[in-house]
């Protein structure tokens, strides 16, 4: 045998501690979320002015999945999402810094939670994310000119969100998608890229919105989503990953928006987020034992509102937001 | 270094050569909405920042704040943005700036802006920058060989500058030896191949199956080379190539059962689902597929449900075959 073979059944992976949390701990993460500018230096990285807007979205999403929307001061983040606005019709991360695409969306989604989403302009708003498609039906993220498949989620996602999907050329976004549909069943960034789950996400739930999911197989995808579950129950990005809470929510709802979301062990997969929590500051990590944030924190309660837990709001796979405040804006599926 | 070598303050506020600048700090109803607790020397150079962002300056001083500014949060593009509006006007040395970003990029791989900016240094310097960049990219990838920042900036100067293909799977091939189970370097095989119209050609097909049966060899439990293997037959199928199935029974057949590999199983499953289709032995393909998929519950049984899901599939698309029979 070689010595290779006698590596045969190493996969990647982490051991969840002994004493972890085995149930959510979902007061706390209201806690932690409801506290976090008390909790100095740890995540400010997070709430950075680069991606404040973002952040805000994580951090209201969390309490609007846990029920606890009510303690969150509506008016003021009202008042400051709509601060960062410019006149190009997009959205900041913060007031004075340019549109961006990802922020644009968080701002939407930030003002729909609030029932606020008239005092947005959705006429501009969607010039403003029409403005950024090329001509290969690709998105740009901002002016800057990058390109990624996420910025396809966001422009599609945004410009439902305002019922303005017309605005954009539908066709040319799909075919640049599809440009990124990989021999795995997976999709990357941009066309050559690698398949990963996080992209993956973005380019099914693209397809949803706009109702085109048949263009691809539907089984090759999820199978590839399936095998990024690992023994520890947690779900990685790639091949040979390390798992991380994040991913669970991109797996999950990829599954989820595709009708497979049985494919995952839910037992397994549970067991590893809760191990996530920290019990004693609230909040989730990427990995057991590893420091808490809002950004991990949304995406463990949401994966675990996905599986139906009575104590939180449902969630809708592909906006992220709960069904509740989407109402007749979720977007029906058909399997 | 000794107390004495620190200046008194680093701070922009204290420093006479800003002097004519009065920084802009975040207002009181941005403090109140969300709030963030920052280092002094962050809030100081964003004020900075913000100051000369209004002023639209461009000159060396407002380089040296970019670069402060980057180190506080390498992740801000709009530092990054004014950055290159400031390159091209000041007439910077490319060089020099590339030194920079190597630096930064050491210290931060994963970040989205900086390799954007790299791009737009490499467009801006031309083909005069391809070997040093692709050495660079060598470089990054030596050490976290599936940094997804430095194998998509590959292919880029590789799209852009029609780097030659012989290296280029040189250089993958060298990755895969050293990791045989790296995704990233395979997609980049299969990029290349993409690249220079090489996915329907007979030859460098053989030779990508047979590097995946190699690595398949040498560690049976390998996802990746499994994945690879099965999307160089995407176009006739995973039993279109006959050297393939017989390389794949031989395997089954040679490694004790206890050692055999979840892929492994789920390979010749998907290759009865595609015999059960093509009405090759139907019945007998889909009571082989019931008994792999059986197996693979139990030595993966994190993916229970999903084997389940299968062996019905192999159920519903006999009984699809066996119909379509009858109705001949």
């Amino acid at each position: 045998m070689s010595f290779a073979g006698l590596l045969d059944f190493a996969r990647k992976d982490v051991d969840l501690p002994q004493n972890s949390p085995n149930e959510l701990l979902k007061d706390l993460h209201a806690n932690f979320i409801n506290q976090y500018e008390k909790n100095k230096n740890s995540y400010h990285y997070i709430m950075a002015e680069h991606l404040r807007v973002s952040g805000i979205y994580w951090c209201v999403n969390a309490m609007d999945l846990s029920k606890q929307l009510e303690r969150m001061s509506t008016e003021e983040i009202v008042n400051y999402v709509l601060g960062c606005r410019n006149t190009d019709g997009g959205y900041g991360p913060a007031p004075g810094h340019d549109s961006h695409l990802l922020h644009t969306l968080c701002a939407v989604q930030t003002l729909i939670i609030f029932n606020s989403i008239e005092k947005a302009d959705a006429d501009t708003i969607s010039e403003y994310v029409k403005g950024l498609q090329q001509e290969d039906g690709s998105f740009c993220g901002d002016l800057s000119g990058e390109v990624d498949t996420r910025f396809t989620l966001c422009s599609l996602a945004t410009c439902h969100l305002l019922g303005r999907l017309s605005t954009l050329n539908i066709d040319s976004a799909v075919r640049f998608l599809m440009r990124c549909y990989n021999t795995d069943g997976g999709f990357g960034t941009r066309p050559g890229s690698e398949s990963h789950s996080g992209q993956i996400y973005c380019c099914v739930g693209a397809l949803a919105i706009a109702g085109r999911l048949d263009e691809i197989d539907r089984d090759r995808t999820a199978e590839w989503l399936a095998f990024r579950q690992c023994d520890s129950g947690g779900l990685n990005g790639r091949p040979e990953k390390l798992p991380d809470v994040c991913y669970s929510w991109w797996v999950l709802a990829s599954l989820a928006i595709l009708g497979r979301l049985n494919f995952i062990d839910s037992d397994a997969m549970k067991k590893f987020i809760y191990a996530c929590q920290d019990d004693e500051t609230g909040g989730f990590a990427d990995r057991p034992g590893d420091c808490a944030d809002p950004f991990h924190t949304v995406f463990g309660i949401a994966a675990l509102s996905l599986f139906g837990d009575d104590t939180l709001e449902s969630v809708d796979p592909i906006f992220c937001m709960t069904k509740r405040c989407l109402g007749d804006k979720q977007v029906e599926m058909y399997y | 270094m000794s107390d004495s070598d620190i200046p008194s303050s680093t701070l922009y506020k204290d420093n006479v050569d800003w002097k004519d600048i009065t920084p802009i700090y975040p207002s009181k109803e941005e403090e109140v909405a969300v709030k963030i607790a920052v280092t002094e020397d962050f809030t100081d150079a964003f004020a900075y920042f913000r100051a000369i962002l209004i002023k639209n300056e461009k000159s060396d001083r407002v380089m040296a704040l970019l670069e402060d500014c980057i180190r506080l949060n390498p992740a801000n593009y709009t530092v990054w943005q004014y950055r290159r509006v400031c390159l091209t006007e000041l007439g910077w040395d490319l060089k020099k700036e590339m030194r920079y970003l190597s630096d930064i990029i050491q210290e931060s791989p994963k970040n989205y802006q900086v390799w954007h900016h790299r791009r737009f240094i490499v467009e801006t310097i031309g083909e005069s920058a391809v070997n040093d960049e692709l050495h660079f990219c060598s470089e990054v990838i030596r050490d976290e060989n599936k940094n997804y920042h430095a194998w998509q900036h590959r292919q880029w100067v590789v799209r852009t500058f029609k780097v030659p293909l012989e290296k280029e799977l040189t250089f993958a091939l060298h990755m895969l030896l050293l990791d045989n189970r790296n995704n990233s370097a395979y997609n980049y095989r299969y990029f290349l191949m993409t690249l220079y119209d090489k996915t329907e050609d007979a030859s460098q097909l053989d030779i990508e199956i047979n590097l995946a049966k190699k690595f398949i060899e040498n560690i049976p439990n390998n996802e990746s080379a499994w994945n690879y293997l099965a999307g160089l037959l995407i176009t006739n199928g995973v039993t279109s190539n006959s050297d393939v199935v017989s390389f794949v029974e031989d395997l089954y057949e040679t490694t004790p059962e206890e050692k055999r590999s979840p892929f492994l199983l789920a390979f010749i499953a998907d290759m009865m689902l595609e015999n059960i289709e093509n009405q090759k032995s139907a019945e007998e393909s889909a009571g082989r597929a019931k008994k792999l998929y059986k197996d693979l519950q139990s030595i993966d049984p994190v993916r229970v449900n999903y084997y389940r899901h299968q062996s019905l599939l192999a159920q519903t698309m006999l009984i699809k075959a066996q119909t379509k029979v009858t109705a001949k």
